[in-house]
């Protein structure tokens, strides 16, 4: 077959206007797998959409119900602030009485734990040092009276800045809080704070450890010793912690321990690196 | 002289009008792909629009649910604060209640009535080193409502006996003490912690496959005293389970109701009550029960 000049012309005319077509389709078959994914999208969204109500009036009750316990949230947080104002303060006693009682706290967050406090009155007549050691879980722990006669600092703790520390405490009212912290690689942190200053912070030489809780004195209701009644044991924390990541979390075998004691103790030193907070 | 024509074969034509055929043709492609095209880009931008509002929406509804769980802890936190009656708020239609150590159990009735139900029983068959229990009995208390209560087991620091109390922070409402018979020196306690964020007589979907037929009860606290009798050694054991009784409409959640729809049970959900609930189709979940017991 021959092709003259005008029909090879015509021919590529033509293909010139396929060419067009050809980048139309490309686009139309770009925009039909667009619309394929926002529908896929779309259908996610509503299943989710769908967990909080299959009809739009389900969830409209939904977010009521949701409403009412914001204005009940509002309440409690109101109300928890009243009740620490209220027992954060002490029921005047005789001159000589050193008088105590829990502060009520909360976790600042879902993640953190809830601070301990105690608001002490202190009375002029009485010497009161405030105590901190590392003890066994073996009983030993909450008794004062044996932990006045430590002598040995502490060894293989875990925690940072190990040792036995004591401090005079001023007479009047002085508040002690108990806060534990975790770093950003997990390890745990504790500071004590006497009024608005930082007295001490340690931490756990462990990236991965945890607070397991700790035991404490009640506090609930006002506690009044007169001269001669043995000061009381304050609190004690229990840490756990993770030798081998994945294997699970044994407890740390000394944990630390804070206390009142009428005497000071030869072995112990002063709170070091005293700390101005914002507290 | 004699102009020639070109000539048109009959070949030629054909190639022509074949040639402005397709051509036609192609731009009626082009014009037909661009306006399909231009449909969809519309549709589109409108499902990407509809993506992005159902996103939102998904979003807002995630946040409240998160704000709702942590709103929820930190009530049952506030409460585990209180150390008297009166320390407890108002809080509005909901019954708020949360027990510490077992000991003390801090509540808030709303409006309606409601009955505060004591149990002590004995948790163990007596046998020979287990002494019988004689007090057992089951006390209706009649609250006055939109109040808060602490209920307290009184327990001697060694030896004595053993007494519960209930105050009010309505003055309204009378104090009410028992003490229970059998000296002991008491030594242990163990109890299941119950904190409760709900509506007076919330119907809980799960509830069913229990069974529970007649009005639900709601118990706070259910803690066992133990103790030993002087030297004998004999033990004596308490159970204390303390509930709500309230005489209003039963009412799911409008969470639970959710629940209860993806498990294809609309029939059950009445109407709606407000404030997040809905009355209870009782006959319905009466028929579920008889139904599911078969």
């Amino acid at each position: 077959m021959k092709f003259s000049v005008r029909s090879l012309l015509a021919l590529l005319l033509l293909c010139g206007f396929a060419f067009p077509i050809w980048i139309e389709a490309q686009r139309l078959s770009e925009a039909e797998l667009e619309q394929l994914n926002l529908k896929k999208d779309l259908q996610v969204a509503l299943d989710e959409l769908e967990s909080f109500g299959p009809w739009p009036e389900d969830r409209k009750h939904l977010a009521e119900e949701y409403d009412s316990i914001a204005a009940l949230t509002k309440i409690a947080e109101d109300r928890r602030e009243e009740i620490r104002q209220k027992y954060s303060q002490l029921e005047p006693r005789e001159p000589d009485v050193f008088s105590i009682r829990g502060i009520p706290s909360w976790r600042p967050d879902s993640k953190s734990s809830a601070p301990v406090g105690f608001v002490m009155q202190v009375p002029e007549s009485r010497d009161v040092w405030l105590k901190l050691a590392w003890t066994k879980n073996d009983g030993s722990g909450n008794q004062g009276r044996l932990l006045d006669q430590l002598s040995e600092p502490p060894t293989k703790t875990g925690f940072t800045n190990e040792g036995l520390y004591q401090q005079k405490l001023q007479p009047g009212k002085r508040t002690l809080r108990y806060e534990q912290l975790k770093t950003e690689d997990s390890a745990l942190v504790f500071e004590i704070w006497l009024d608005e200053t930082r007295l001490f912070q340690s931490q756990f030489m462990d990236s991965n450890s945890k607070s397991k809780g700790w035991s404490s004195l009640s506090g609930r209701s006002q506690s009044d010793f007169r001269p001669k009644q043995p000061l009381p044991w304050l609190f004690s924390s229990r840490v756990e912690w993770e030798p081998t990541p994945g294997e699970g979390f044994i407890e740390s075998e000394l944990r630390p321990t804070i206390w009142l004691s009428d005497q000071p103790s030869e072995a112990f030193q002063e709170f070091a690196a005293a700390e101005q907070g914002d507290g | 002289m004699v102009e020639s024509k070109p000539s048109w074969s009959a070949a030629q034509v054909i190639i022509a009008i074949l040639f402005f055929a397709a051509l036609a043709l192609m731009v009626f492609i082009k014009v037909s792909l661009s306006n399909r095209r231009s449909v969809l880009v519309e549709e589109n931008e409108r499902i990407a629009a509809d993506v992005s509002q159902t996103r939102e929406e998904v979003q807002t509804f995630k946040e409240l649910r998160r704000q709702n769980d942590e709103g929820k802890d930190s009530i049952k936190e506030m409460m585990s604060l209180c150390r008297e009656a009166e320390d407890v708020p108002e809080f509005e239609s909901w019954l708020v209640s949360s027990s510490r150590s077992g000991q003390e159990l801090f509540f808030f009735v709303p409006e309606g009535e409601h009955w505060l139900s004591v149990t002590t029983t004995s948790p163990r068959k007596p046998t020979s080193h287990v002494v019988p229990f004689r007090g057992m009995e089951r006390k209706l208390i009649r609250l006055v409502p939109n109040a808060g209560y602490k209920f307290e087991i009184v327990r001697p620091v060694l030896r004595g006996r053993l007494g519960w109390k209930l105050v009010s922070n309505d003055p309204s409402f009378e104090t009410v003490e028992r003490r229970l018979p059998q000296t002991a020196d008491w030594s242990g306690r163990s109890w299941s912690s119950t904190e409760r964020v709900v509506f007076p007589n919330q119907f809980v979907y799960r509830d069913l496959f229990g069974f529970q037929s007649e009005s639900p009860r709601l118990q706070l606290m259910d803690t066992t005293e133990r103790g030993r009798i002087g030297r004998t050694g004999l033990a004596l054991e308490i159970a204390f389970e303390v509930a709500i009784i309230s005489n209003t409409p039963s009412v799911f959640s409008a969470n639970e109701a959710i629940t209860i729809r993806n498990f294809r049970n609309p029939d059950l959900i009445g109407d709606y009550a407000g404030n997040g609930r809905y009355y209870v189709n009782q006959e319905a979940v009466d028929k579920y029960i008889r139904k599911r017991g078969k």
